[in-house]
């Protein structure tokens, strides 16, 4: 019932200052979508100027069939949980909850009954005699997103609600937004700057810099394949390798030159770039594709002979920051692989998963 | 460097010796009594022994206090040398107070650490209350005197003795003046000019602090600069307004001119105040369904209780203390408030009924006494806590 839509939607702050940059995008009804980005790209703004709390400088936005440019906050059916989630302090977590219902003039035996049912969906019900100030980080978290789900809204929207959380209950919040989610069957914008929480979270990913959206996908679309450079780097942890180099062809083979080391690609992938031969493009890789030498079946580089800089056990993986030839990459690898410090390993990519972009544009090229 | 821990000891000896050199030059074994025991105690401090150390600085206290008394007193009548030994006296003891509570945090050890509170949170405040607190104190004993006492020259000015002690003071001023008059005129006013004042100004400041509009920033300053204008210029004009006004003589003359100095002032305290409150509080009140006057009265204004409080109170306070208007603008008896009524009665020509005059300052003074312990707790505590993060 509730699809968004924006259409060419911009934000100035000033003529110098556009905040947001002709950005489309059609959420579909019940629809989990995350803006995510870098700190100032316009992620913010977006979801602001949704909820009506920033005026439009340009464009439309349009939820269920309703052209929402110019309707108050009040009057768009959405709720919004705030980063600082934005309890009303001087009253208890049972009227914050059912402020909007009362602003509503809902009847008083339903305004009890649907915070009731918010309260135990989250878990909050010994709480609702309590002053915001009485509760701890997540439970004031909880409030929050319990005042949102009272109204029973078109939309939800979300902004950062988890990054004052610590790292463990971060994780939890997550894992019942999600559940939540399903449950609810509501649309849901969530803005956030971590691609953790777009990529566990999201139906769809908006990936967004400078105001401008970079590609819109689902999480797997978005981190196999990658619409530029700057996607590819900011999806992932630890993030994508970017070796600088030469397009070059010999004897038939198409290989990236990087500082004298030939990688060769297969012949499918080298007929996609052909017109870029004796360019320079950046090839990247990303840590998992970073093998020892000899590990499983698939289309892998020649190895190259790198040292080990800095050895991160994880427990489940070891992460490894490697150098060859004065180029530095990160790898991601098997617990059980034997290495110290300073050690001299062979690896090899992964050349069926390797990426090209344009040492310009950025656009991808493989 | 002044106030290490080397310099304090070395001003501390250095004063004790001067004090018993001026004691034993000006003949006055008292001076030298109290010069010999500030050597002591400065030694003392020199010494690292913590109890010799922890008692100099409990009798050092003592002895800056009867410094500060006895050096008043020996002022009048006493010889150059002794008035010299007394400021260097008061000085050296203030100094030693201050630069003691640099030393404070220098007590490190648990045991030592009342201590070092003491020295480096309370100490330092003595020489404030004794400024704060003495006119406070003389006003009170004044106002309990007889005027025989008043004028005996021979009688020490701080206390009363036996004598000279009456209320009759408080008696002649609600029998024989229209205090309780003026007290209502005074209230009435402060109260009517207040409210008038900060509800004006809450809403001015609410603009000014969260709405978007062009020239906000100017009206701003405008505002602030309307405040800087001194009243004694502006009660000329306000007096032809006044007259016009058909006010004058009329307490209300007072009720509306009070808010040209309030608003500004008031204005400035809230915006400030307005500021602090979270946007996003506000912003998730307008989507629960507020439009701004309800997110306003609803969400902003009982979170911003302690500002309003604040701004309540000083107002109250400079309306209650208010003179010039007050004199300017009224000049029926049964008009006046306070402030004016008590000098134009109380000083007839050349005399001053002190007596008088200080009981009715001090019955003048317990309203903003009370108004200030009512609402304290809800001025210190702020309210915002649990809103966000």
């Amino acid at each position: 019932m509730a699809q968004v839509v924006l259409r060419d939607l911009v934000k100035k702050f000033s003529e110098e200052v556009i905040a947001v940059n002709s950005v489309n995008l059609d959420i579909q009804d019940k629809e989990f979508i995350v803006l995510v980005g870098p700190s100032g790209c316009g992620k913010t703004t977006t979801l602001r100027m949704v909820a009506g709390l920033e005026d439009i400088s340009g464009g439309e936005i349009r939820i269920g069939d309703r052209l929402v440019n110019d309707v108050p906050p009040k009057d768009r059916n959405i709720a919004m949980v705030f980063q600082n989630y934005a309890l009303y302090p001087h009253m208890t977590v049972f009227k914050n909850m059912a402020f909007s219902l009362k602003l509503r003039r809902t009847p008083r035996a339903e305004i009890e009954q649907r915070v009731k049912a918010a309260a135990d969906i989250l878990g909050i019900g010994e709480l609702l005699d309590r002053k915001p100030k009485q509760l701890s980080g997540g439970q004031r978290q909880r409030v929050a997103v319990g005042r949102a789900i009272v109204r029973q809204p078109e939309v939800f929207l979300f902004d950062e609600p988890l990054s004052n959380l610590d790292a463990k209950l971060r994780v939890n919040m997550r894992a019942e937004l999600i559940k939540l989610h399903d449950r609810l069957d509501a649309t849901m914008i969530y803005v956030t700057h971590d691609q953790v929480e777009a990529m566990t979270m999201g139906d769809r990913i908006v990936v967004m810099r400078n105001g401008f959206i970079q590609q819109v996908g689902s999480p797997m679309e978005v981190y196999n394949q990658p619409q530029n450079q700057f996607v590819a780097g900011f999806i992932g942890s630890p993030p994508m390798n970017f070796l600088e180099g030469m397009l070059v062809q010999d004897n038939g083979a198409v290989q990236v030159d990087v500082k004298g080391s030939r990688l060769t690609l297969s012949a499918d992938k080298a007929k996609q770039v052909e017109s870029y031969v004796n360019q320079p493009v950046v090839f990247g890789i990303r840590p998992e594709d970073v093998v020892p030498v000899g590990s499983g079946d698939g289309n892998f580089s020649e190895p190259l002979t790198a040292t080990v800089e800095v050895l991160e056990p994880l427990g489940a993986e070891i992460i490894l920051e490697m150098s060859c030839k004065g180029e530095n990459f990160t790898a991601r690898m098997d617990p059980t692989l034997r290495t110290r410090m300073h050690d001299e390993i062979q690896v090899s990519f992964n050349m069926d998963r390797a990426h090209l972009f344009d040492t310009k544009t950025e656009q991808t090229v493989l | 460097m002044w106030l290490s821990a080397q310099s304090i000891h070395f001003a501390g000896v250095a004063f004790a010796l001067l004090h018993v050199l001026a004691g034993i030059v000006a003949g006055q074994p008292f001076v030298v009594v109290l010069g010999a025991i500030g050597l002591l105690l400065a030694y003392g401090l020199w010494r690292r022994s913590d109890s010799v150390r922890l008692g100099s600085i409990v009798l050092l206290t003592l002895y800056v206090l009867m410094r500060l008394i006895l050096g008043v007193f020996a002022w009048r009548g006493a010889g150059a040398a002794v008035q010299v030994s007394n400021i260097v006296a008061i000085l050296g003891s203030m100094y030693l107070v201050l630069a003691l509570g640099r030393l404070g945090p220098a007590f490190a050890s648990k045991r030592d650490m009342w201590l070092g509170v003491f020295i480096s949170k309370y100490l330092p405040l003595l020489p404030y209350l004794f400024f704060a607190l003495f006119p406070l104190y003389f006003m009170v004993v004044t106002s309990l005197k007889t005027d025989n006492e008043l004028y005996d020259l021979e009688a020490v000015p701080f206390w009363i003795t036996g004598a000279g002690f009456t209320v009759g003071n408080y008696g002649y001023l609600f029998e024989e003046t229209p205090y309780v008059v003026w007290l209502i005129n005074t209230l009435k006013v402060s109260i009517c000019a207040t409210a008038i004042s900060v509800a004006i100004a809450i809403l001015a400041a609410y603009a000014l602090a969260r709405l978007r509009f062009r020239g906000a920033e100017t009206f701003g300053v405008a505002v602030f600069v309307t405040y800087l204008v001194p009243p004694s210029l502006l009660f000329l004009p306000l007096a032809r307004v006044v007259d016009s006004l058909g006010l004058s003589d009329r307490t209300l003359a007072l009720i509306v001119t009070y808010p040209t100095f309030l608003i500004p002032f008031c204005t400035w305290l809230l915006m400030g105040y307005f500021r602090t409150i979270p946007k996003e509080i506000e912003e998730c009140a307008m989507i629960d369904g507020c439009n701004r006057i309800q997110a306003l009265l609803r969400i902003v204004l009982p979170m911003a209780v302690p500002g309003i409080i604040c701004a309540v109170l000083f107002g109250f306070t400079l309306s209650w203390n208010e003179f010039l208007y007050s004199l300017v603008f009224i000049s029926t008896t049964g008009a006046k408030t306070i402030s004016v009524g008590v000098i134009s009665e109380l000083i007839r020509g050349d005399i001053y009924y002190w007596g008088q005059l200080m009981a009715g300052a001090m019955v003048g003074s317990i309203p903003i006494v009370v108004a200030y312990v009512f609402f304290m707790d809800y001025y210190v505590s702020g309210l915002t806590a649990g809103a966000v993060k």
